[in-house]
């Protein structure tokens, strides 16, 4: 067909040429060569190798025979054999002529690479889908993260080339959103520290500084680091292009939650303009007090904290509802009983759990408060006898932030 | 003594002129242990067939003993004995009679009879797995029939033993012995025992006429209890048991449990279980059963590998809607994340993986309670979460009680300042019985109790670092 062999044939010149954005350009799913493809397909021809071969030099041809099956497969509705002939056809040949020469000679194919890697990547979770939906494992997406780091790893490790590390910057995006569909976010550790370590972030581009500093972000919520999190989404919140507000709200799904923890609330204007109403009872829970309405909201809203990984996180805020709380009750009492504004009954404070709803025994209550004393929301000492609540003079309920770093029991 | 003429007899037979050391070590055990009974001690490598053997397993040094002891001894091994004469008789009806109905109920009868015989020695081992092994390399015969196994009972030569050895450590390495020694071997072998099936005679690849296991089909084999051995080929038909037998093995695998539990036992029996059920592709109620069973005993002797293993697989089954109690298995999945977890972010990653429908069953949202309790320090509430705990959750949440009541005695020792507190509370917020154990427990982490005052003095206790 006149299309193939015109595609063929500027392929073999950018190949010659050494011409790594055209190349990348025509090996890319959006190319003509999604047209052949789709030729093919609806004739029900196989690809022609001969053609193929004959035009293009070794190992070439094998690997853009490979990719336009992967299309046809596309095209056919058969994601898993097009994501498998996409991977081990291209993707692996591509990755070891990478890793087989470190210097700048292979230059290039970077932007085939990278290319390949994200075509990689969008291949692999519709096959999985596919996969899933007919019930056999589905496996892919795993394969493509281990493709993923062959490519890193040829990209990472050069010596002498620079293009080459930064480049491997845009994988490690790539591989960050794999794993962590894949949920196995232990292994992005690894490539995280090769960038620290080569100190790559600087050279990188906004985008993907961006991304970086969403996905680390996220895995130092995941471990509880707070300001370590706290710090990155708000790279991340701030450096995001305003064109992109889905991505926003993918930063402050996980940013709101922390900062939240951290004593900071969203205005409600936030919460409207990007559009996270799940948020808005949660944060008027903690404004108020209200132990209530936070568990109630949690609960209405599980499934969906759960799914995206926060509900953990959220749980965390009960103390610091029942700190505010506590602290209301503080003030009614020193308005009632100016004279022993500082022995808060506990009564009282089961009175107040009552009216929001909460039954707790007097077991729980008195667990409760020496939790908050020992973890030092409240300083001041619990009477035993009289069942009451000393505070101290001054500043019986330090600042929320500077109590959350300082809490023994963070190392759970 | 009619027993041990009958021995006598039959050793003349077969022209076993040697016993081998395993009789020998077998006979004078059952000489110092007595009658007591050990059916579960072994671990399972029973075959029915083989109490056939048991009748001939009676010590014969008996013959020249003295004294009231050693009578008694025979007299006991004679009731034994003629316990094991009646599986014989109902094993040979088994190999008779073809209805699957009545398969089972003299299994069953089998089943219950167990108890009474003698044990078994270990020396089926040797020579009943070193030839399975073999054979399922090509495609022999099978060790389970009752006929086999009265030959297999004096194994004889040391040359199985290593080969035993290698077989654990390296079945694969079976495979490749050389052809010409392999099929000198086993002429040996079948001349010793007489003729198997004409199976194996033939030697070589398993595309031959042996009847080796149909993808779809099912097996033959009854034993109740069989050797894990790991697969290297398709096993013979006669080797792999179907479900109703597998049915009656899980069942005997649970009823020894509860008489004694013996954990490698009874997981090596469950794994071949498994291991036929994979293999006929059976995935039913049955399959769900024994993963469940297996991932019960896991975590009864804690091992998490298993559990973990046992889980992954129960959520495939799950997945195919398959009854069983998918909510009891994700809550112990969760506690047992909490309870163990090295990195923080495990839990959530698990959290993520319970599916939907199941968040709001009892069981998860307790497990969920649990690690929320947990993760707040919330001591008072963990203890009350004791209550309701479905099925297995208490032993995992022994795990977490340790940590917890450090930290309630931690807390209490801070919190309560001027004026100690009262040992009854302490026992309360730490969920023991008597205030006694409370104040062991708190001078074991370096509290200071006065027991007069039945009191935990906290302003000393608190300047100890706890």
């Amino acid at each position: 067909m006149a299309q193939l062999s015109g595609y063929v044939h500027e392929l073999a010149s950018a190949l010659k040429r050494k011409d790594g954005q055209r190349a990348a350009e025509l090996l890319s799913t959006t190319s003509s060569a999604g047209l052949i493809a789709h030729q093919l397909a609806s004739a029900g021809r196989p690809v022609p190798t001969g053609q193929l071969s004959a035009q293009l030099p070794e190992p070439w041809s094998d690997m853009v025979t490979a990719f336009l099956r992967c299309l046809v497969g596309q095209h056919n509705g058969e994601r898993a054999v097009a994501c498998k002939e996409f991977r081990e056809g291209y993707a692996a040949s591509l990755a070891s002529m990478l890793n087989a020469d470190k210097g700048t000679e292979s230059e290039w194919l970077i932007p085939l690479a990278l290319g390949a890697a994200a075509t990689l990547k969008v291949l692999s979770s519709m096959a999985d889908e596919e996969l899933a939906r007919k019930g056999a494992p589905a496996n892919q997406l795993s394969e493509c993260a281990i493709s993923l780091q062959n490519f890193f790893r040829g990209l990472a490790t050069s010596k002498s080339s620079q293009a080459k590390k930064d480049a491997s910057v845009a994988v490690v995006c790539v591989m960050m959103k794999v794993y962590f569909k894949l949920n196995a976010i232990n292994n992005c550790k690894q490539p995280l520290q090769q960038i620290e370590l080569n100190r790559l972030f600087d050279n990188a581009k906004e985008a993907h500084k961006v991304t970086l500093r969403y996905y680390t972000g996220r895995l130092a919520a995941y471990d509880e680091d707070f300001l370590k999190a706290d710090e990155h989404l708000t790279y991340a919140f701030e450096h995001c292009v305003t064109t992109s507000p889905n991505n926003i709200r993918r930063v402050l799904r996980y940013l709101i939650p922390v900062k939240m923890l951290l004593g900071v609330l969203p205005s409600e204007g936030l919460l409207r303009q990007y559009g996270l109403p799940e948020y808005e009872p949660i944060r008027r829970a903690v404004k108020e007090g209200n132990l209530g309405l936070l568990l109630s909201s949690l609960e209405s809203n599980q499934v969906r904290f759960i799914q995206s990984g926060t509900f953990l996180l959220l749980e965390r805020l009960q103390l610091v509802v029942v700190r505010r709380l506590f602290r209301k009750v503080a003030l009614v009492h020193a308005q009632m009983n100016p004279a022993k504004a500082h022995q808060v009954p506990l009564a009282l404070f089961e009175a107040a759990l009552q009216l929001q709803g909460i039954e707790k025994d007097p077991l729980e209550l008195q667990c409760l408060m020496a939790n908050l004393i020992f973890r030092k929301y409240i300083k001041g000492y619990l009477a035993y006898k009289s069942r009451v609540v000393v505070l101290a003079k001054t500043d019986a309920f330090p600042i929320l932030s500077a109590v959350q770093l300082a809490d023994p029991l963070a190392a759970t | 003594m009619y027993v041990f003429k009958a021995n006598e007899k039959k050793e003349g037979e077969k022209g076993f002129c040697k016993k081998s050391e395993y009789a020998a070590e077998n006979i004078a055990r059952t000489r110092e242990n007595g009658t007591r009974d050990r059916s579960a001690s072994e671990p399972g490598n029973y075959h029915h067939g083989a109490t056939e053997t048991l009748a001939r397993a009676v010590p014969e040094d008996g013959v020249h003993a003295e004294g009231l002891a050693e009578r008694a001894a025979r007299k006991a091994a004679a009731k034994r004995a003629r316990a094991d004469k009646l599986p014989a008789r109902i094993s040979k009806k088994l190999r008779k009679t073809i209805g699957g109905k009545k398969k089972l109920a003299l299994q069953d009868k089998m089943l219950r009879l167990l108890p009474k015989c003698s044990p078994l020695q270990p020396e089926p081992k040797t020579a009943a797995s070193l030839p399975t092994c073999l054979n399922t390399a090509r495609g022999g015969t099978a060790t389970t029939s009752s006929q086999s196994n009265t030959h297999t009972r004096h194994p004889g030569t040391g040359f199985p033993l290593k080969l035993l050895r290698t077989l654990k450590a390296a079945p694969h390495a079976l495979t490749e012995p050389s052809r010409a020694e392999e099929d000198a071997r086993l002429q040996l072998r079948q001349h010793r025992f007489g003729a198997f099936g004409a199976a194996v005679a033939q030697e070589g690849s398993q595309e031959d006429d042996v009847a080796l296991l149909e993808s779809g089909g099912y097996g033959t084999s009854e034993a109740l209890e069989k050797e894990y051995l790991r697969l290297t080929s398709l096993p013979r038909a006669s080797d792999v048991r179907p479900p109703a037998v597998l049915a009656v093995a899980l069942k005997l695998v649970k009823a020894k449990w509860l008489r004694r539990p013996d954990y490698a036992a009874a997981s090596e029996q469950l794994k071949s279980i498994r291991q036929d059920l994979t293999v006929q592709h059976v995935r039913d109620a049955l399959t769900v059963d024994v993963y469940e069973t297996h991932g019960r005993l896991a975590l009864e002797v804690n091992d998490l590998a298993e559990f973990r293993r046992c889980h992954g697989v129960l959520r495939q089954l799950y997945a195919e809607e398959l009854p069983g109690n998918p909510a009891e298995f994700e809550a112990y999945g969760l506690l047992y994340t909490q309870a163990t977890a090295a990195a923080r972010n495990t839990l959530a990653m698990e959290l993520s993986l319970v599916p939907q429908h199941l968040l709001d069953h009892s069981f998860v949202r307790h497990a969920l309670a649990v690690c929320t309790a947990v993760r707040s320090g919330n001591y008072a509430r963990f203890v009350a979460l004791y209550d309701g705990a479905p099925r297995m959750s208490p032993y995992i949440m022994d795990k977490l009680l340790g940590q917890m009541r450090m930290f309630a005695l931690q807390s209490t020792t801070f919190a309560f300042k001027p004026m100690p507190v009262p040992l009854s509370y302490l026992a309360a917020q730490l969920g023991l019985e008597t205030e006694e154990e409370a104040v062991d427990l708190a001078e074991e982490y370096g509290a200071v109790v006065d027991r007069q005052e039945r009191c935990l003095v906290t302003k000393v206790s608190a300047t100890k670092q706890l």
